[in-house]
């Protein structure tokens, strides 16, 4: 853009969520002076209506053409400002943030006057890179009207259903040879005590039936390219030996097959052949080798050939399916913790400790045990039986998480127990009782009410009768202070939910991140609860966290829709940042050079011999590690130009640079952990200046080098963990680049840890804290005085380098 | 035993002196199976047809000229899917299967003779 920028600046209040620490009126008169600034405002709301008109009507009067909205993080806002100046006729990448809340004002309450320091230099260098803003046109791509459903429980069977209802093509693919998860396996529910498989069966069926649903079951995603709209996913269809479109489920084979071994759907308290359904409900109704096991004895092939069919093969292979798929659905559940991992309990040691999914098989009439509860060491219904809540979860020493809905099954399993055998003793031990849904309460008081007696303390240990095989619980009874120690036929372990197994490798194909306790990460836990950060991923059910049936069903419903909005589209816009290549400098022309396409995760760059590179625009994810990494300083990634980034080095460096940190954060991780330690109210010092790129990949050694140039205090490249990278490697290469630094820094006389390499992922806030306060620390030690000799001394070399390198 | 390896449905093997028993305890039905050390001569056949190689055959060992000790069986509960093909095959009688206390042995109740088939793919 030729003509002369006129820049308008807009500080927010945010009531007083910025106005009690930042003196906003201030730092907008002093905003007003800086060069290209024709109007420079404060207001109670920006992102309010009269906010918005505001700054629509200072684009018609003052003929704006750049708007600086310094508020919250651009992670919440930016897409409504965008929206605000496009509807005033501005180009939205015209628009950029100074995050002035998240970054500020939340995080330094104490220090208001380092925190009008640290807003205005995020003003200053929020215009300093509006300067070199450029009009950019949205990409619209295509979108596939296919959906995937990865997980065939509760909540994936909800989500299939309501997409196909909307006319959607819905592939569902289910990891055990039969959908219905963890609700298939379950006796009742609460607070009704509904029959699970009789309300979740018909939808089962209604799946197999769904025109619209393909169901793929006994198969796993292996792997995931592509983009929203556009995902090509491969899914590898585990061999059942037995060919699925013959097979009729009568079960002769099974009848004639020699193998028995644990039924895991029983939780391996009863039996199944080697030649299996897991259960009679079982969708599809199709039988199962289960090779560890079968003998290749081959009477499962005569017993089917009697029946006049040829249902089952041998030699069936891995068969690998491609799909072309639009939106992506994770609905991969949960699994119970291992109870066997608190050992004070006893589990897998002394006969009759049970957990609740085995109580559940056993009150099941048509469990192994045909709805009896027995005891393991005499085949007798126990006299007293004892729950204890919270294995697993609420402990520092297993999961500091509460699973939630153990509390209300714990109930639901002490209730069945009484109405199957009145005169059974009932104890719940329990830390607190949560039962804060719709009718939880009513059944915690109804429960009260049939007898049922609660104990409030956590169990320390648990000890067997030799003779008897009985167990005695102590513990400190919570409510008199006193150890008490209580004898009882049975206990029943309620465990926590953990994250599925698999769940680490899905969430690298699909390259979305997960939490501390291992669950899939929403991009925003109020806003976006079911969104993915990858755009056209989404979650539902408990691979997100610990869910019970109604709120699982709800998330599923909600998936659907969030994907359906997509699919109905058509089409989707992509964000131009993506990377081009100024064909006149690129070094391919002369030499064979080629770094960019082996850099690229994407395989979006083409380059071929005697041309300019090219890159692939609906391939580009606009990482930016083409553009760092390129020898020539022919790549630019729109949006993040190294105009722009130097620009802001300058603006943030250009008072007091000694005492200043440059922190470069990548926007899925280390931004989100920044922004999640302002919005936790963590305090730490103000000496950091952000800039923000999409990915660590992005940060040019130049970046580091001008900084120390213009005199800064410290340097902090971040990005995600590895393997956690929302561009695939975009961190390893940004640590190949920065990591010879360390080395080069000193022989310039500048003290190695100046500089620093972190990797963080977007929930540990605690660690961007520690991390600041580190900074601050080094910074305090050194001392102003001997950092600016250190630049002085560099000084030289560093200009010789950049000058170099082109920077 | 330690915590870790007791899972609910596993083979626990048990070596007392003259004895090595298999047992899988399940709810209602209790597997067992026994080896008389006193009668197996090691001879190895059951080895040779374990459809899943669960038995492993330890040859007698000499030391010079002189055996120190006799040709054994040994049995992976890792590996054991308890279908009865050794007890069924077993020369000697050494090897007795149980179902609930009951003699049984599953592949001569189904007919099925798993050596046979196996060897012929």
């Amino acid at each position: 853009m030729d003509e002369e920028p006129r820049i308008g600046i807009y500080v927010c209040h945010c009531g007083l969520n910025i106005a009690a620490v930042v003196d906003c009126d201030k730092v907008a008169k002093e905003a007003a002076k800086l060069p290209n600034v024709v109007v420079s405002k404060d207001n109670r709301y920006m992102c309010a209506d009269p906010g918005q008109e505001l700054i629509k009507q200072d684009i018609k009067e003052h003929k704006l053409n750049r708007v600086i909205v310094a508020s919250c993080s651009p992670r919440m806002h930016e897409p409504t400002f965008r929206k605000c100046v496009e509807s005033a006729g501005l180009n939205p990448f015209l628009f950029e943030m100074a995050n002035i809340r998240e970054l500020c004002s939340w995080c330094h309450i104490h220090y208001p006057e380092e925190a009008n320091e640290k807003a205005f230099d995020l003003v200053k260098m929020a215009t300093a890179k509006a300067r070199y803003l450029n009009p950019l046109e949205v990409i619209k791509v295509p979108v596939t009207r296919t959906a995937l459903v990865i997980g065939g429980g509760v909540a994936g069977i909800h989500a299939a259903l309501d997409l196909a209802d909307m006319g959607f093509k819905v592939y569902l693919v289910e990891r055990s040879p039969s959908i219905g998860g963890k609700m298939a396996q379950l006796d009742k529910t609460f607070p009704t005590l509904d029959c699970s498989i009789c309300i979740l069966g018909p939808k089962m069926v209604d799946v197999a039936r769904h025109p619209n649903i393909e169901l793929i079951s006994y198969a796993e995603v292996k792997h995931v390219e592509g983009y929203i709209g556009n995902f090509k996913v491969t899914v590898v269809k585990k061999p059942r030996f037995v060919i699925e479109k013959e097979c009729n489920g009568c079960g002769e084979c099974a009848n004639v097959c020699p193998v028995e071994v644990p039924n895991e759907f029983d939780e391996n308290l009863g039996f199944r052949k080697a030649i299996y359904v897991p259960f009679p409900q079982a969708v599809p109704m199709k039988f199962t080798i289960d090779r560890e096991a079968c003998i290749d004895c081959y009477k499962c092939i005569e017993a089917c050939k009697e029946q006049g069919r040829d249902a089952i093969n041998f030699d069936m292979k891995e068969e690998e399916i491609q799909l072309d798929i639009g939106t992506i659905i994770v609905a991969c559940g949960y699994d119970l913790y291992d109870a066997s991992k608190v050992k004070a309990y006893g589990y897998g040691l002394y006969d009759n400790v049970f957990t609740a999914l085995e109580l559940e098989r056993m009150i099941n009439a048509s469990g192994p045990t045909q709805g009896n509860v027995i005891r393991f060491s005499d085949r007798r219904t126990p006299k007293s039986v004892c729950f204890i809540t919270c294995v697993g979860s609420r402990d520092e020493k297993t999961n500091i998480y509460c699973s939630g809905f153990c509390c209300m099954y714990t109930l639901k399993n002490a209730l069945l127990l009484r109405e199957h055998y009145p005169n059974v003793e009932v104890n719940v031990l329990f830390m607190d009782l949560r039962a804060p849904f719709k009718g939880y309460e009513e059944f915690y008081r109804r429960a009260r009410e049939e007898g049922i007696l609660f104990l409030r303390g956590r169990p320390t240990e648990i000890y067997e009768h030799p003779k008897t095989k009985n167990l005695v619980i102590s513990m400190e009874n919570l409510s008199t202070g006193e150890p008490m120690d209580l004898e009882t036929e049975m206990v029943i372990l309620s465990s926590a939910a953990v994250p599925t197994t698999g769940a680490e490798k899905l969430a690298r194909i699909l390259t979305v991140s997960r939490d501390a306790s291992g669950f899939f990460m929403e991009a925003h836990p109020k806003l976006k609860p079911i969104d993915a950060a990858t755009d056209g991923i989404f979650f539902c059910g408990a691979a997100q966290g610990p869910k019970d049936i109604p709120y699982s069903v709800s998330q599923g419903s909600a998936a659907a829709s969030r994907s359906g909005r997509i699919m109905a589209q058509g089409e989707w816009e992509i964000e131009p940042i993506v990377a081009f290549v100024d064909a006149e400098k690129c070094r391919n022309t002369k030499v064979k050079c080629g770094i960019c396409v082996t850099k690229c995760p994407y395989g979006a760059i083409t380059a071929e011999e005697g041309k300019a590179a090219l890159v692939n625009t609906a391939k580009c994810h606009g990482c930016g590690t083409c553009v760092a990494d390129c020898p020539s300083n022919a790549i630019t990634q729109r949006h993040f130009t190294d105009a722009q980034i130097i620009a802001q080095i300058h603006a943030a460096l250009e008072e007091k640079p000694e005492e200043k940190v440059i922190g470069f954060l990548c926007n899925w991780c280390s931004y989100g952990a920044a922004d999640l330690a302002g919005t936790s109210r963590f305090e730490y010092p103000s000496d950091i200046r952000v800039i923000r790129v999409m990915c660590s990949g992005r940060i040019d050694r130049d970046f580091v080098l001008e900084a120390f140039k213009k005199g800064a205090g410290m340097v902090m490249v971040s990005g995600c963990r590895f393997g956690d990278c929302h561009y695939i490697s975009g961190n390893y290469n940004a640590e190949k680049r920065i990591k010879p630094l360390f080395a080069m820094l000193p022989r310039f006389g500048i003290s190695p840890e100046r500089l620093r390499l972190e990797w963080f992922s977007a929930a540990e806030a605690t660690f961007y804290v520690k991390l600041n306060k580190e900074m601050s620390e080094t910074l305090k030690k050194l001392g102003v005085e001997r950092i600016r000799a250190e630049n002085e001394k560099a000084k030289p070399f560093l200009e010789r380098m950049l000058q170099q390198s082109g920077g | 035993m330690s915590w870790a390896e007791r899972r609910r449905g596993e083979i626990v093997k048990k070596d007392e002196e003259n004895r090595t028993t298999m047992e899988r305890k399940l709810l209602l039905r209790w597997y067992e199976l026994t080896l008389d050390r006193i009668t197996c001569l090691g001879c190895g056949i059951c080895s040779d047809n374990c459809p899943k190689e669960a038995i492993k055959h330890l040859p007698a060992e000499f030391r010079g000229i002189k055996a120190v000790s006799r040709p054994s069986v040994d049995f992976d509960p890792e590996k054991c899917v308890l279908c009865g093909e050794c007890v069924s095959i077993c020369p000697m009688d050494a090897l007795k299967m149980w179902i609930e206390q009951a003699e049984r042995v599953p592949v001569i109740e189904m007919n099925v003779f798993a050596t046979a088939t196996r060897k012929r793919w």
